[in-house]
């Protein structure tokens, strides 16, 4: 499927032609004859998949790294870069080197070394993009228009003013050259552990604690290697592939990742630690700096903690409410600390005290002069510019100092999406200043160090996969296009008129669009047919995924008779789908609002006009049910039993809707940019939603072949106000991307492979959808500590006798179900802070932790503790971290009688709660990365982990539904000499799991076995990670599962058969033995479980 | 030593067997027989079959044999190589007799089709003869197993040749023989030598038999079935009312036992009764119609002089001229009759052997001492504890003073105090009166307004236990009746409004004034203001309920002193825990209610403490709450609501609901410390199967889910059984020739090592009535019913004769201590009770539990659903 907007979006409209010549050019270097599939093979990003990827030249992989790096997303689509050949040789003829014949084969005409034509034209491109650079022009004197966010308190979406700024001539920054970024060499990095330890003993003997020197040894001691068993004393980090380093939580990760960072000081290698949150950048930059300056060196310009200028206010914020150590927030505030010069020569439209912090309109100050005159009537919306004392801001020193400094600390979003707002110099090149944080890295880091590697794939996922409400019924609330529609009203002037243009059309169709459909599906006009009988009975409520190009070959195979307009043909009953329906293409084009009715057969014309007519917003209002009853009249003579009849009109009718939705959606994504620079709020949420699918990634489409938009219809039989229809989109190839980040992504950004490695507890779990790293750690530390982890079930009776079950539940029962879950454990929860307090040592492992699925069911089971007896000022209940600002101040002095709160971004200050003995808290935040330490100890103060809701994720998530596909995928993949062969091998496996998974009944039994087990894989990665909590310091961890929907065998979806089935999957594939090295006792204790149940 | 009535046996001696092998043919006939759906438990229905139980008593009937129809075959037991049987008896039936009562039979289920399908196939089936050994699996392993029938057939041989000879009976220088006959059961009877006694008033007559029953039994560990020997004495109904079952005496063969059903006359008879007996199941359709004789049943007035043909079993407990009870006596002579008869093979009997010469101890005996009081309350959970007695008449108030007064600085005076006021009897004891007249309503009363201005004592921290007066008559007058006079049973609702308020309570009956005084009610009624008089001293004669009363209500308090850790120690702070499991009937007033059961399930725990300051404290599982409550409050939560789990069961996934529940309730117990669980043998072992002796040491126990990292959890089972239980018959430690009297066991903890090593624990006693009571119950040791001197007669017939009892212990999992230390503490916990001077017959945790589900108002009663909806409906 073409894809709309797509020449807007790149750019030159020179470049795209070159690029696809340099792809059929190396095409026919690597692969002659060169065809169509396997230039489109090369600019998919996809190189992993080809066998002699890693051995080529040094040469080839950096022209294949060019070449990617000018290559769009939208070119990873192969239908794309068929059409778009197509148009360039034979229509325009802007392609001239080659000649394309209709097999698909490319005939050279070049007549050159196909290498040198590919670095030709790939030079070209360079000049091109060289001449059209450009960069966000600096404000001068004269006034500007900006939109500014007052902080709010609670998570309330903060009101929006416009803000009139009046810049003088004297408000000018010194001018100063933009930094310069060096590319590094590519070099191998050695890291020698004695070295480390070395170092280590150093810092130790600075700061006079003792513990760095013991926590390395002991970890060193335990490491075993891929290659040599043991011992390891060289971390020997190739470039290319990433490196893993598996070992266990607690055994000195994260002091290794400290060590590492005057590590590279010392040898003068510039690193990159990339930590999964804003506070973990801080802690090791911090700490980084203080092994400096123990050594004796100045660490200023050294160490940077690169996050996003636009938070750094609010870390530093949290840092100086919640950081005990004194340093650190002295320290924080010179680091991150910045006056913004602008609110003085501002006015607003209301009273507004404070501009929300990190928020200010650096680099998006409009001129007020555009709404008159000339400005008006230029084509192109005049660029926003940028704050001119932005080159010396305080805000920007970070990224400034990132381009020089040794240690760059960042986390895993900045890295992934980050952008450096600043101009800068990358090598030679022209100033820009769209350089990705990405791109800095890969340059100047010959090494970069990923920390919890596994969890920043399933970040990278979570971005990747992303949904959208379209329309839902009555509510008002999260409505991003409603909000979107209020916001650019309120606008209405201040935008450029074509940008305007272009937002009030995709708005309004798109809001149109699904607000008319949703209408239809409420009052049943559309709708589930009453055909199959048995898909309705006891179900109140029908979610289900809908791909409106799925039904094109039923549809065509059922109106068979109708589209040759042969009665002859005429059939009775449904038909099964015939995948080479001669009308398919015929069908398309009738359901193709946009193909003119007169290039339509005559017979068909009248189901067409009713089709366009029915996404016709001119159309009599209330029509929809006129059309249906009209198309059911015309095909009456066609489709005779009237319930394929309605099945057919229904599908039609959807397939009418969406088809156009689904191109709006196209929109959003490619005017992502320019909408989010128009400065409206709910624009800027769906372009964040929508927009990372049109930033530039080395492999731009998974497994799936395309960004895929599918749409999820609700509809509540009882409560038709509940009607909902959300899009989700689905790009990107996360898996892939983090195993080739040091290769393929590294070649396109820098023309160089760089070494990457990955920390991790839990890299290594094949079949886990999310976490599980696709390549083998190349170093371990095996966890061998028999009989300190336990898993017990410990289910509670219910009110009616049955054990008490909350996953599966929903709504007002699994609320219900929660409180009464929470009354009914804390029994077993005082007994269990009984037998810890009196067998523990006073402040360690004396508390617990009850996990839950999220925020709401936390609250819900602290309330249902305290209904059966808990000291409601012994529970500590996390909260949604925007909630907490709301409250904050009060709970310092909180009562007894009332629950404690505690953010869910700072769990680990729940030990420093007087009195707090339960933590309740959402598993995914208490999962990872965080330290739950007794006071002044490095032991855990968590003695044993209750979980108490299984968790399930939702296969309707679009993330989970991404992660599926990649993982299966990636499954039984093998690299191959005609690697556009296997791309289609992994696409067709792709395209039928995801069938699978989308046409299932929505419930966990009856997903594929795959996909239960896959879960099953995530649940056990996440409770190794959660009993880590406990073990941090060497402590055993217990982990006892409340749920009885853990443990009930109906339906085979129970934890201890999917864990059986799990190890024989393991065994069958040959990763038993390695799952056993590296998780041993965790793993142990979790079959013993499934063994014993 | 101490000698039992169960014999090991040998299972060559087990004899042999005829049957009718079930062909194919057969089977489809059978299945083609218009079925009737006799049960239907809940929403699980039962396969339909023919009411061939008739069939089976008439075939007895006719040939004079025990006849076994459609054995079913034991599941667990893999008998492929043996062929399914339509028909087990002893020796073959006269083919002609078979096909007339078969053939009769059927048309009789076809209600008169005569189609006579089953006959001919049974006559072409080929008769085989079976060994009842071949049929015996598992006997190496210590673990003999059967199928279903062979336990009711495997009896037969030994009881035919035991009624071969009379057993002789000699005491007071009287002998007779008692000859047995046998009944179409298996069990013999001493049917020429009834016994007849008569009382004056109220002026009746009574009759009596000796009954042998036997059963086979199985020993934990033993290779051989035993066979035990359960000897009653049996009364006869002079009247067909309510009765169930019938003997019919036809000449030389087997006694004929048949139900009986009674229908509704037209017109009365010549005795002027209303409804006549007849038997059911067709049995006396097909026993005429093979020609033999017609079957008749003996009339009411035969019954009263013992005449005809029939002897009618008493229905139920009911006044008699005869007790119960056979005597230690007769136990002692059968013994040593079977001895004697059973020579070959040879069978031995089964002893136990003291484990040591150390005796139980019972250290303190006697109510609660005051000195002890302050310890016993807070056993409770609680600082204070006040008694609140809710009474109607003066003379109990005084009698309830009289009996609390031990607790006062002056032990000797009554308690002087006014209503409606907490007074302080000693310590944290308070104890506070309230006159209630509405005790005397003859109506149901709503006690909720009636005691509403009660509700702030409820309210206050003290633990509050409530002692009430009650009236029970069982059996009102005539005259009351009519009158509607009669004194109404508050007790079930009063306990129940009690229990809402989290009160538990305990009832003392008014005691009749002495026949002197003739005191109407009404004056004694207005004496409540009226102090008892300072200058009387309390009687000397002891008043035992009202002291028995305060004790009890005592022990639902959980307000128990030292005596169980005194006698039992316990090492490091074992909970001991008692799961008591009671099937019960959903409801007897709800459509096919009584059908459908439903499990009551208590569980209590003792925190035992190694600290002789702190108390043991007992506490009972909620389910509400999945927590353990304190005694008093769990009594209370647990009588608040309906008895009994839905859906729980003793079988399949009920029993693992069960099994689920109780795992959830001690997964609520502290988790550090170690268990010790007290079973019911009888009552747990089809819910966890490792109770069972087939499946010692494999299958399921109670908190197997709790048995990780390395806890210790020790599960012993109790066995109360009588049938199980071999019967103690008398310690042949003394010797017989000096004793006038079979000596009774002792206070030791008896054992026995089976052959394959598995050691059994044993208690035995002799009753409290037994031993005391100046020696009522003690008649049967020096006399039987038989030869009882003409001058006892009239004074001992009419008396319970008690025998020896026997409680057995199994150690089914001993958590890592030895087995002697958890036979020793079980025994000791039995023998030392909490609240009482005798043993009990299950361990303190186990006893506390069974109390606390008979305190509820439903049990074995209308649910609590009715009631209300009865009260609803009431004004």
């Amino acid at each position: 499927m073409s894809v709309d907007g797509f020449e807007e979006n790149s750019g030159d409209h020179r470049i795209v032609p070159r690029v696809l010549a340099s792809a059929c050019a190396l095409a026919e270097a690597h692969f002659p004859p060169p065809t169509v599939a396997k230039a489109h093979f090369l600019v998919s990003g996809e190189l992993h998949a080809w066998d002699r990827y890693h051995r080529l030249p040094e040469e080839d992989l950096r022209r294949l790294g060019r070449l990617l790096r000018h290559r769009d997303n939208p070119l990873g689509h192969e239908k794309t870069v068929e059409d778009e050949l197509e148009r360039f040789i034979n229509g325009d003829g802007s392609l001239c080197q080659y000649a394309l014949d209709d097999q698909g084969r490319l005939l050279p005409l070049h007549g050159m070394d196909p290498r040198a034509c590919a670095d030709e034209l790939l030079d070209e491109i360079d000049r091109i993009r060289a001449g059209s650079a450009s960069l966000r022009p600096v404000a001068g004197p004269g006034h500007y228009v900006s939109t500014v966010r007052v902080p709010q308190a609670g998570d309330q979406v903060p009101p929006v003013v416009t803000a009139h700024l009046s810049l003088e001539e004297h408000h000018t920054a010194d001018a100063i050259a933009p930094p310069r970024v060096v590319t590094t060499p590519a070099t191998e990095v050695e890291i020698k552990l004695r070295e480390i330890e070395e170092l280590a003993a150093d810092h130790d003997r600075a700061s006079g604690g003792g513990h760095r020197v013991s926590t390395l040894s002991e970890l060193f001691q335990g490491l075993r290697g891929r290659k040599a068993t043991s011992p390891v004393d060289v971390l020997q980090v190739r470039s290319g592939e990433v490196s893993v380093f598996n070992a266990p939580t607690g055994s000195g990760k994260s002091v290794m990742m400290r060590v590492l960072g005057s590590w590279a000081v010392r040898e003068d290698i510039p690193v990159a630690l990339i930590a999964p949150r804003n506070s973990n950048v801080v802690k090791l930059a911090h700490e980084i700096e203080q092994d400096l300056h123990g050594q004796g060196i100045n660490p200023d310009g050294l160490v940077v903690p690169l996050m996003s200028p636009n938070s750094q206010m609010r870390e530093l914020q949290r840092i100086m409410e919640e950081e005990p150590d004194r340093d650190l927030r002295l320290w924080a505030q010179e680091k991150f600390g910045y006056g913004c010069a602008l609110p003085s020569a501002t006015s607003t439209e209301h009273e507004v005290d404070t501009w929300d912090m990190g928020q200010e309109p650096c680099t998006s100050l409009a001129p007020a002069e555009s709404m008159h005159g000339a400005a008006r009537r230029r084509k192109n919306p005049p660029p926003a510019q940028v704050c001119p004392f932005q080159v010396t801001c305080g805000k920007f020193e970070q990224q400034r100092q990132a381009c020089t400094a040794k240690v760059i600390v960042t986390t895993h979003a900045n890295f992934y999406r980050g952008r450096i707002h600043i101009p800068v110099q990358v090598d030679d090149q022209p100033v820009t200043d769209t350089l990705a944080v990405e791109e800095l890295v890969m340059r100047r880091c010959p090494l970069t160090v990923v920390d919890e590697i596994d969890d920043f794939q399933s970040h990278v996922l979570g971005s990747e996969g992303r949904g959208l409400t379209l329309a839902w019924g009555n509510h008002r609330e999260d409505r991003p296009l409603l909000a979107a529609d209020t916001e650019h009203i309120d606008a209405f002037g201040r935008l450029p008129g074509r940008l305007s243009q272009g937002l009030r059309n995709t708005i309004s169709s798109t809001r149109w669009l699904s607000e008319t459909y949703i209408t239809a599906l409420a009052d049943g006009t559309l709708g589930p047919s009453e055909r199959r009988k048995n898909r309705r009975k006891n179900r109140p409520t029908e979610k289900r995924w809908i791909m409106p190009q799925r039904w094109d070959t039923w549809l065509a195979t059922q109106l068979h008779a109708y589209m040759a307009d042969d009665p002859a043909l005429l059939v009775t009953s449904e038909q099964d789908s015939d995948a080479y329906s001669p009308h398919r293409t015929l069908f398309r084009d009738l359901v193709d609002e946009r193909k003119a009715l007169d290039g339509l057969p005559e017979h068909l014309r009248s189901l067409g006009h009713l089709l366009r007519q029915v996404v016709h917003p001119r159309q009599p209002s209330g029509d929809t049910h006129m059309i249906r009853r009209g198309i059911d009249e015309l095909l009456n003579p066609w489709v005779t039993e009237q319930r394929l009849r309605a099945e057919v009109t229904d599908r039609l009718l959807r397939r009418a809707f969406l088809g156009p939705l689904q191109r709006t959606m196209y929109q959003f994504v490619h005017s992502a940019p320019a909408f989010a620079r128009a400065g409206m709020e709910s624009v800027r949420l769906i372009a964040d939603v929508l927009g990372p699918y049109s930033a530039w990634r080395a492999i731009p489409h998974g497994p799936l072949g395309r960004l895929m938009f599918a749409f999820t219809e609700d509809i509540h039989h009882s409560r038709t106000g509940d009607t909902k229809l959300s899009v989700a989109a689905f790009g990107g190839d996360p898996h892939n991307y983090v195993t080739t980040l040091g290769s393929v992504t590294a070649y396109a950004r820098c023309g160089r492979s760089r070494a990457v490695l990955g920390l991790s507890a839990t890299a290594y779990a094949p079949g886990a959808h999310r976490h599980h790293v696709h390549v083998e750690p190349t170093w371990w530390v095996p966890d061998q500590s028999p009989g300190t982890v336990d898993v017990e079930n410990v289910p509670v009776p219910g009110p009616d006798g049955e054990m008490s079950r909350v996953s599966g539940k929903s709504g007002k029962a699994r609320i219900e179900a929660t409180l009464s879950m929470g009354e009914r454990l804390w029994p077993l929860l005082r007994n269990e802070l009984d037998v810890l307090e009196q067998s523990g040592t006073w402040g360690t492992q004396d508390r617990l932790l009850l996990a839950s699925t999220s925020y709401d069911s936390c609250r819900h089971l602290a309330e249902g503790l305290v209904r059966g007896g808990a000291k409601p000022g012994s529970l500590a209940v996390a909260i949604r971290p925007a909630e907490y600002a709301a409250t904050y101040g009060d709970s310092t002095s909180s009562p007894e009688w009332a629950v404690q709160e505690l953010p869910g971004d700072r769990l680990e200050d729940f030990p420093n709660l007087p009195g707090a003995k339960i933590l309740i808290a959402p598993l995914g935040r208490a999962e990872r990365g965080l330290n739950i330490l007794a006071p002044n100890t490095g032991v855990s103060a968590i003695g044993s982990i209750w979980v108490a809701i299984r968790p399930i994720p939702l296969v309707d998530d679009p993330d989970e539904l991404l992660a599926f596909l990649g993982s299966h995928c990636l499954a039984d993949a093998r690299t191959s000499p005609t690697p556009w062969l296997e791309l289609e091998r992994r696409k067709n496996v792709a395209g039928h799991y995801f069938e699978e998974l989308v046409t299932n009944e929505r419930y966990f039994r009856s997903l594929p076995d795959v996909t239960k087990r896959a879960i099953a894989a995530e649940l056990v990665i996440s409770l190794i990670q959660l009993v880590g909590r406990a073990r941090r310091g060497g402590t055993p961890g217990r982990i006892k599962l409340v749920d009885h929907a853990f443990v009930n065998a109906n339906g085979r979806s129970d934890l201890p058969s999917l864990i059986r089935d799990l190890r024989t999957e393991w065994a069958r594939s040959g990763a038993l033995h390695l799952m056993q090295n590296l998780y041993g006792t965790t793993l142990d204790a979790f079959f013993s479980f499934a063994d014993n149940h | 030593m101490l000698t039992t009535l169960a014999y090991l046996f040998p299972h060559s001696g087990l004899g042999s067997v005829t049957a009718y092998p079930l062909s194919r043919e057969f089977s489809a006939a059978w299945q083609r027989l218009p079925g009737y759906q006799d049960t239907e438990n809940g929403s699980k229905k039962r396969f339909k079959r023919p009411p061939y139980a008739g069939l089976a008593s008439a075939l007895s009937a006719v040939t004079g044999q025990p006849v076994v129809l459609m054995p079913d075959t034991y599941h667990n037991v893999d008998i492929d190589d043996i062929t399914p049987m339509v028909a087990i008896t002893t020796d073959p039936i006269d083919p002609r007799l078979l096909t007339s009562a078969v053939r009769t039979w059927e048309r009789l289920v076809r209600k008169g089709d005569d189609t006579n399908t089953l006959a001919p196939l049974l006559n072409e089936a080929d008769i085989e003869r079976y060994e009842l050994a071949s049929f015996v699996r598992g006997s190496k392993e210590g673990k003999p197993i059967a199928p279903g029938w062979f336990y009711r057939v495997a009896t037969w041989s030994f009881a035919q040749r035991l009624a071969r000879k009379p057993l002789t009976l000699s005491s007071g220088g009287k002998s007779v023989n008692l000859a047995w006959r046998m009944d179409t059961q298996g069990s013999l009877w001493s049917w020429d030598l009834p016994i007849r006694n008569e009382t004056l008033r109220p002026k009746r007559v009574g009759y009596a038999m000796h009954k042998l029953d036997f059963r086979i039994i199985t020993l934990p560990g033993e290779s051989q079935f035993a066979i035990h020997v359960i000897p009653t004495f049996t009364r006869l109904a002079t009247h067909w009312a309510k009765t169930r079952t019938v003997l019919l005496d036809r000449g030389k063969q087997a006694l004929l036992r048949l139900p009986v059903g009674h229908r509704p006359l037209d017109t009365p008879d010549e005795d002027g009764s209303t409804w006549r007996a007849y038997p059911r199941n067709f049995t006396a359709e097909i026993v005429q119609e093979c020609g033999l004789e017609l079957i008749n049943l003996p009339s009411n007035s035969d019954l009263r002089m013992l005449g005809g043909t029939g002897r009618v079993l008493l229905p139920g407990p009911q006044e008699y001229p005869i007790g119960k009870g056979v005597g230690t006596r007769f136990v002692t002579a059968l013994s040593d009759h079977i001895m004697d008869t059973v020579k070959r093979p040879r069978i031995s009997p089964v002893e136990y052997t003291p484990d040591s010469k150390k005796k139980l101890t019972r250290p303190v005996t006697g109510q609660l001492q005051t000195k002890d009081l302050e310890y016993a309350i807070h056993a409770t959970g609680h600082d204070r504890l006040r008694i609140l007695v809710l009474y109607s008449e003066g003379s109990t108030r005084k009698r309830i003073i009289a009996a609390l007064a031990r607790y006062t600085s002056s032990p000797r005076r009554p308690v002087e105090c006014t209503d409606r006021t907490d007074y302080r009897l000693h310590g944290n004891l308070y104890v506070h009166f309230r006159r209630v007249p509405a005790i005397d309503s003859p109506k149901s009363i709503a006690w909720n307004e009636e005691l509403a201005p009660l509700r702030t004592l409820f309210r206050d921290d003290m633990l509050t236990g409530a002692l009430v007066e009650t009236v029970w008559i069982p059996k009102p007058t005539k005259k009351q009746r009519e009158g509607k006079t009669a004194p109404h049973d508050h007790k079930r609702e009063l306990r129940r409004y009690l229990y809402n308020e989290g009160i538990v309570s305990q009832f003392l009956n008014r005691k009749n004034p002495p026949d002197s005084k003739k005191t109407p009610h009404t004056e004694a009624s207005d004496s409540t203001t009226d102090l008892p008089g300072e200058d009387k001293e309390i009687q000397e004669e002891k008043d035992h309920p009202a002291i028995n009363a305060s004790r009890d209500l005592f022990f639902r308090l959980g307000a128990i002193d030292h005596r169980l850790p005194a006698a039992t120690p316990v090492k490091e702070g074992a909970i001991l825990v008692g799961i008591h499991l009671r099937q019960q009937r959903k409801s007897t007033r709800s459509p096919r209610g009584a059908a459908q059961t439903q499990m009551v399930e208590v569980l209590t725990a003792v925190h035992t403490s190694t600290d002789p300051e702190s108390p043991w404290r007992t506490t009972t599982y909620s389910p509400a709450t999945n927590d353990w409550l304190p005694q008093a409050e769990a009594e209370a939560a647990f009588g608040r609501g309906t008895i009994g789990l839905e859906g729980h069961a003793r079988h399949d996934e009920g029993a693992r609901k069960v099994r689920d529940h109780v795992e959830a309730a001690l997964r609520a117990l502290p988790t550090a410390r170690p268990l010790i669980i007290f079973v019911d043998a009888e009552a747990c072992r089809t819910i966890w199967p490792g109770l069972q002796h087939q499946a010692l040491g494999q299958g399921a126990l109670p908190g197997d889910s709790l048995r990780r990292n390395n806890r210790s959890i020790a599960v012993v089972s109790v066995n109360t059984s009588y049938g199980e239980v071999p019967t103690p018959v008398e310690n042949t430690a003394r010797n017989r020739a000096k004793l006038k009297r079979p000596a009774k066991p002792q206070d030791y903890l008896y054992r026995r090592t089976s052959s394959t090593g598995v050691t059994t624990w044993y208690i035995a006693q002799a009753s409290r009535t037994y031993d005391g009571f100046g020696g009522e119950g003690r008649a049967g040791g020096l006399h039987t019913r038989a030869t009882l001197p003409e001058s006892d007669r009239r004074l001992h017939l009419k008396k319970d004769w008690h025998s020896f009892t026997a409680v057995q212990f199994l150690v089914a999992a001993c958590g890592g201590r030895p087995e002697e230390e958890l036979a020793t503490l079980t025994a000791q916990l039995c023998h030392q009770s909490a609240a009482w001077d005798w043993r009990t017959r299950h361990p303190y945790p186990l006893h506390v539990a069974a109390a606390v589900d008979r305190a509820h108002p439903e049990y074995r009663g209308p649910s609590l659903d009715e009631i209300k909806s009865d009260e609803k409906s009431a004004p």
